[in-house]
């Protein structure tokens, strides 16, 4: 038995108390062994439908199967799995069973992936303008707003924290007629993009295509972003010359994911750039004999901490 | 003749007087870094007391007992002299920068034009300090500033006083040496 990790997010507190009850009585009754979790960690969240639409919004672009709770008083709504509250747990049974079945049936899908390439695509489509008054505001699925505007992003503290760590998803962005508050601590627009980017599904970005080569055009800094020893290596590469992104992987000798959250990261932060569809060619340095300077800078390489 | 073929394999740190190339070659050189120093008598350019007049040497020395010799040159105008010696040969160069002194984006200029002949793998990187002051230029203006004139450099916020971020820049002079001897375009 598949054991599946539940989220309930926006529920009134006598939902919340009803659905974290029902749980335990379904529990050996379903086809999956269900836990609760935080919501990043979640496979499936347990939503409200209350609001203006715009929270289940957010809920649903995180990719995750969102059960969408209503009370007894609304109409039926055109979503996949619907629960009405007050339950009863033969339904509550069923639809945990159905989504349970969906999830089976893809086992290889990365959980929460549209949600981070649709604040991704977003973020494409407004970096260019992010310099502009008008504010765009995304949600967090723990509820946090985050905001696009001025060149900056403005958000929580603590959100912001999450977000270096790389511990934070968000929905698309959309936008709003309302302002952040004036003391919310802001970063640079560009410095949310790569953290988007850097945190994003382990494929190639759909905006990015395996046949075209590119180059970074500017340097992340570092100072600012914090660095780590492969993405100074792939910076290193890619200002020497452009690379397929399968050629950056082979030549790199990093993993894959790694490549590509690189390449994400330096593109939605608008410091990459496509270099037509040149293969780089064949490295230089295979098969050659080490020279002095290639043995010294490996000495100097290993003494920094450095891949030899 | 490269630098390691003639047994020295050589890295400068540049910039204005007071952006800290002293102490960034004292946080790294497993010496206590040889300096030139003398009574500031410029305090207009700059209020610190002592400036280096000829230059900082450090070294680190590796696994193999070959030598990385760190020189800091002085910052100042008259001594321009001694950016040419010292940067003859050297296999990268550090420009280390104050974004809050006036003029700091003329300053990177000004250090760039003087550097970029020496370095033959385009082996530049500059580090700015100070860029949470109020009204300093941020890194990207200064990345801006290298974009107009067509070099792709990478330019760090670092405070010198902290190892790490010096640590960094070198790290990232040695990526971008590898690189180009690994993945370069050949001459």
């Amino acid at each position: 038995m598949p054991t599946l990790k539940i989220c309930d997010v926006g529920l009134q507190p006598d939902t919340s108390h009803a659905f974290h009850s029902m749980l335990t009585i379904v529990a050996g009754r379903s086809k999956a062994a269900w836990q609760l979790a935080g919501v990043e960690h979640a496979d499936v969240l347990f939503a409200s439908s209350e609001g203006d639409g715009s929270a289940f919004a957010a809920w649903g672009a995180t990719g995750k199967p969102v059960v969408l709770v209503i009370d007894d008083r609304s109409s039926w709504p055109p979503a996949p799995f619907v629960l009405r509250h007050p339950f009863r747990v033969m339904q509550l049974l069923s639809v945990l069973d159905d989504v349970a079945d969906l999830l089976a049936a893809s086992p290889g899908r990365e959980r929460g992936d549209p949600s981070r390439w649709s604040a991704a695509e977003s973020l494409r489509a407004l970096m260019p303008q992010s310099g502009n008054a008008a504010w765009h505001v995304t949600r967090t699925p723990l509820g946090e707003e985050v905001w696009l505007g001025h060149g900056l992003v403005r958000a929580a503290a603590r959100t912001i924290a999450r977000l270096r760590a790389g511990e934070l998803e968000v929905a698309a962005f959309h936008p709003t007629g309302t302002s952040p508050p004036a003391d919310a601590p802001a970063i640079a627009a560009c410095d949310f993009a790569w953290y988007v980017g850097l945190s994003g599904p382990a494929r190639l970005a759909p905006w990015l295509f395996a046949d075209v080569a590119y180059r970074l055009r500017r340097w992340p800094d570092f100072g600012r972003l914090g660095v780590n020893t492969g993405m100074l290596e792939l910076c290193a590469m890619s200002t020497v010359r452009a690379w397929t992104p399968a050629a950056l992987v082979e030549a790199s000798g990093q993993l894959a994911a790694d490549v590509h959250r690189f390449l994400a990261a330096a593109s939605l932060a608008g410091l990459l750039v496509a270099n037509g569809s040149e293969q780089a060619p064949a490295l230089l340095a295979r098969g050659r004999v080490q020279s002095g300077w290639d043995r010294f800078l490996g000495g100097l390489r290993r003494h920094l901490g450095l891949a030899a | 003749m490269s630098g390691v073929e003639a047994g020295e394999f050589k890295i400068v740190f540049t910039g204005p007087m007071g952006a800290g190339k002293t102490t960034a070659i004292a946080a790294i050189s497993e010496v206590e870094p040889v300096r030139t120093e003398v009574e500031n008598t410029d305090r207009v350019a700059h209020a610190k007391e002592s400036t280096t007049v000829g230059f900082d040497f450090g070294r680190i020395t590796l696994a193999d007992g070959s030598v990385v010799r760190l020189y800091g040159t002085p910052g100042q105008m008259r001594y321009r002299f001694m950016w040419d010696i010292l940067g003859r040969g050297a296999a990268g160069v550090i420009v280390l920068l104050d974004a809050s002194a006036p003029g700091a984006l003329v300053q990177l200029d000004v250090f760039v034009d003087a550097f970029i002949p020496h370095v033959a793998h385009g082996a530049l990187v500059v580090g700015v300090g100070r860029t949470d002051v109020p009204n300093a230029p941020s890194t990207d203006a200064f990345a801006a500033r290298l974009d107009a004139r067509g070099i792709v450099a990478p330019v760090l916020s670092v405070d010198v006083r902290r190892q790490g971020d010096v640590m960094m820049l070198v790290r990232t002079l040695v990526c971008i040496l590898g690189s180009h001897t690994a993945h370069g375009v050949p001459a």
